[in-house]
């Protein structure tokens, strides 16, 4: 289990709290539904216009063509800011990035309606993200958290990362306390559950995991205005697992399909990654690194984002190798050296056949490529 | 009286009311948990003028620690 976004003792992911989900540790629930308190009554009900804030029917006693300050809202929240960090640090993703877009849109529109005492509830944000290894789900669900904390939705916005094992027990009375402490934990932010399907076995009938389905349902359910489920996998595996928990789908609001990415993205997505790790490709590298992918797309286990990682990884090792060997053979290195993978730190590799590229820019007289 | 560390804030205009800062405990929700164990309220801050005291009163409730009621 994992916790991004705040630093946690490791004794606070194992140690229990008591809590059973209807009271906190101090004592009885706070008002409102479930957990949550009503906030509208504990903070207030927002900026609302004086000439409106006493109205018992604003939907019918505000004249219509009343104006709202959009400028001023808009400036206020941190959208905008929120939306351009989103195109600069993820590649593709078009969908993804629309349905950002769709609750961040919701969230002025929510701000202008307060403004005139035109309240609602909070959308449903639990969400399912399918898709094949790489494709970005866990890295869009690590941003959510945080842009949902920006947009004013949640009141912390870490992220807990979790799987079957962190859920579900192994004996009778385990799974609940187990099951309740984690989302505890991601109370406030968001509960990621990776290969949601493995927590329910529905051919086994002893499995403890229908208990943690039946503790989500009503927690979604009932405290979604605290807690955002992202519930990831493959497609057909969790089309499988909402088939076989009835009511599970209906709870989630956002069913995200995230595609395998094109060629042309994953270059994106490797000179983005190399740029964070102040890396650069020289030309001839660019081009090497493109005929890697074409051959390692075709290859089994292609895991799209993670393989650029993987690879890009592999080419560090190599450029410090053959750095390494070329300041021991009395070359002076700068710091353009330092940063730059050139065309052999990928071609060497064995995804190539050989090992050794034999075409342009393959090696240098200088530096000799090293296989790893 | 120590160095005064903003927890939270009342953001009425959004939908979660009110917001955490990170300074609070790990693993800490609700503002009344903070309030309970020392933090003030002072306008539309939650604050603190004694987070280790604070934290580590925390830590305490989260090991299911409970004072003794003589």
């Amino acid at each position: 289990m994992t916790e991004v976004g705040r630093e946690v003792p490791p004794a606070m992911v194992t140690k229990g709290l008591g809590w059973s989900g209807r009271e906190t540790p101090l004592g009885p629930p706070p008002a409102g539904p479930g957990m949550r308190e009503d906030v509208s009554k504990r903070f207030g009900r927002g900026k609302v216009d004086e000439r409106f804030a006493d109205m018992s029917d604003p939907l019918r006693e505000i004249p219509d063509d009343t104006e709202v300050d959009v400028e001023g809202v808009i400036g206020e929240s941190r959208v905008e800011e929120v939306l351009a960090a989103l195109d600069r640090d993820l590649v593709a993703l078009r969908e993804v990035k629309g349905r950002i877009r769709e609750i961040a849109s919701l969230l002025v529109v929510d701000r202008l309606r307060r403004s005139l005492s035109l309240e609602a509830d909070p959308p449903t944000l639990h969400m399912c993200f399918t898709g094949n290894p790489g494709t970005g789900k866990t890295t869009v669900a690590k941003r959510m958290g945080e842009i949902l904390y920006k947009l004013g939705y949640v009141r912390k916005g870490h992220l807990v990362a979790v799987s079957r094992d962190d859920l579900v027990g192994q004996y009778v009375g385990h799974t609940a306390p187990k099951t309740r402490e984690v989302i505890k934990r991601a109370m406030g932010g968001v509960l990621f559950i990776d290969e949601a399907y493995h927590i329910y076995r529905i051919d086994n009938e002893r499995d403890y995991g229908q208990e943690t389905v039946e503790i989500l349902l009503e927690v979604m359910e009932n405290q979604r205005e605290d807690l955002v489920v992202i519930m990831a996998g493959y497609k057909d595996r969790m089309d499988r697992f909402f088939h076989d928990v009835p009511g599970l789908s209906s709870r989630i609001a956002h069913h995200i399909d995230f595609p395998d990415y094109s060629l042309d993205e994953l270059m994106d997505i490797a000179r983005l990654m190399a740029e964070q790790q102040r890396y650069v490709f020289s030309d001839d590298a660019e081009k090497a690194f493109a005929e890697y992918l074409k051959h390692r797309m075709k290859q089994p286990r292609f895991a799209n984002g993670r393989s650029v990682r993987n690879a890009l990884d592999r080419a560090r090792m190599r450029q410090a190798v053959r750095l390494y060997e070329a300041a021991k053979r009395g070359r002076k290195l700068t710091k353009r050296d330092l940063v730059t993978i050139e065309a052999e730190d990928i071609l060497a590799s064995r995804v190539f056949e050989g090992g050794f590229y034999k075409g342009e820019g393959a090696r240098s007289e200088a530096l000799e490529p090293v296989r790893t | 009286m120590g160095e005064r560390v903003v927890l939270g804030r009342r953001q009425p205009d959004v939908w979660s009311g009110f917001q955490w800062t990170g300074a609070e405990p790990p693993g800490m929700f609700d503002p009344a948990q903070a309030e309970a164990l020392g933090a003030v309220w002072e306008g539309d801050e939650l604050v603190s003028y004694d987070l280790a005291e604070l934290r580590h009163a925390f830590e305490h409730l989260r090991d299911d620690w409970v004072p003794d009621s003589d």
